[in-house]
């Protein structure tokens, strides 16, 4: 079964738990899927299997944290270390496909921009080719160390019993600001290097939309996400 | 990790070995087995990390079947490395019943010195 259909499935299915085993459930499946290198289609049939054997344990009339034991956490990091890790060329393809979909957003808003400035002042701005580069790379890692903190952040969380929605929000969102302003200010202080252009803004836009379309044409032929 | 769990792990091995040999089971039907031979006090789930274990060292495989009761289930059996290795299980618990009975019951002590 392919890994969508398994997940699914694993939706379907969970909604059948009864209240309390769904949050115990619950808990196991977060932790797992926040571990990003393990083999999705490995991690996806071991959890679809511990949400049968639930299921069934359930009608007979027993309770998640009998079937599990006590402790969770160890629970699942046992399982952790006897599945395999991603395949190296998925984890590529997967990152190609990331670093494309962003460079296709990145490029689109860039047209957008060049378009609204022209509109508004009549100049159209000139471009670095190197500078570009550069600041690409730069935007792609802080949104990658934002995607790597929040990953890690789940796994941390994914057992604390009593969850502060306040304290969270404000977490999420003191990140994003933080990546945000990083993103828009930290190219602002990259020196003006490599060969200068200007651009029309409709081709900048044309490009942004078709680098985006790939990106997601390669998603759907990989099944990524 | 416990010593209980240290001391059942290995053990568990054998025994999950052992209960696919006599028939394909899937995941439910397995820890019901074991049950029913007396090993109440392990908890289910702790036949699945050894199940991935065994398949990762290719002694069983899993197979998505029709089950009786309805839905789809992985169904476990033996490969030919599997059925070596609950072999080589068989002998090695053979081999280590009997003396390590004697010495947790405090044997005799006596005899076995004279031996050496």
């Amino acid at each position: 079964m392919h890994t969508k259909d398994l997940i699914k499935l694993n939706n379907e299915k969970r909604s059948l738990l009864t209240k309390e085993n769904e949050k115990y459930y619950s808990q196991m499946l977060s932790y797992v899927r926040t571990h990003f290198f393990l083999s999705e289609q490995h991690a996806e049939e071991i959890l679809l299997e511990l949400l049968d054997h639930l299921l069934e344990a359930q009608n007979n009339g027993k309770t998640a944290k009998e079937v599990f034991g006590d402790d969770l956490k160890a629970y699942c990091d046992e399982l952790i270390r006897q599945l395999p890790n991603e395949r190296r060329s998925s984890y590529f393809t997967f990152t190609g496909f990331l670093i494309m979909n962003l460079a296709g957003i990145s490029i689109t808003i860039t047209g957008l921009a060049i378009i609204l400035k022209h509109l508004f002042t009549g100049v159209e701005p000139t471009f670095y080719i190197g500078t570009a580069i550069v600041n690409f790379f730069i935007q792609a890692c802080f949104i990658f160390f934002g995607i790597y903190v929040v990953l890690s952040w789940l796994k941390r969380s994914a057992f604390t019993e009593s969850s502060n929605y306040l304290k969270d929000l404000l977490f999420l969102f003191f990140l994003f600001f933080v990546i945000g302003v990083c993103i828009i200010f930290i190219p602002k202080l990259i020196p003006s290097f490599g060969a200068q252009f200007s651009m029309n803004g409709y081709i900048v836009l044309l490009i942004g939309v078709i680098v985006w379309f790939s990106s997601e044409q390669m998603n759907k032929k990989f099944g990524l996400k | 990790m416990s010593l209980r769990s240290q001391l059942l792990k290995g053990v568990l091995e054998g025994c999950i070995l052992a209960v696919i040999e006599k028939r394909d089971v899937y995941g439910y039907e397995l820890s019901e087995n074991l049950k029913q031979f007396g090993l109440h006090d392990i908890s289910e789930g702790s036949i699945y990390p050894i199940l991935l274990r065994l398949q990762k060292f290719n002694l069983i495989e899993g197979e998505m079947r029709e089950s009786p009761a309805g839905p789809k289930r992985k169904y476990y059996h033996l490969t030919d490395e599997g059925k070596n290795a609950l072999r080589q299980f068989r002998q090695e618990w053979e081999n280590l019943k009997k003396p390590v009975d004697d010495i947790l019951s405090g044997g005799d002590w006596d005899a076995h010195e004279r031996s050496d």
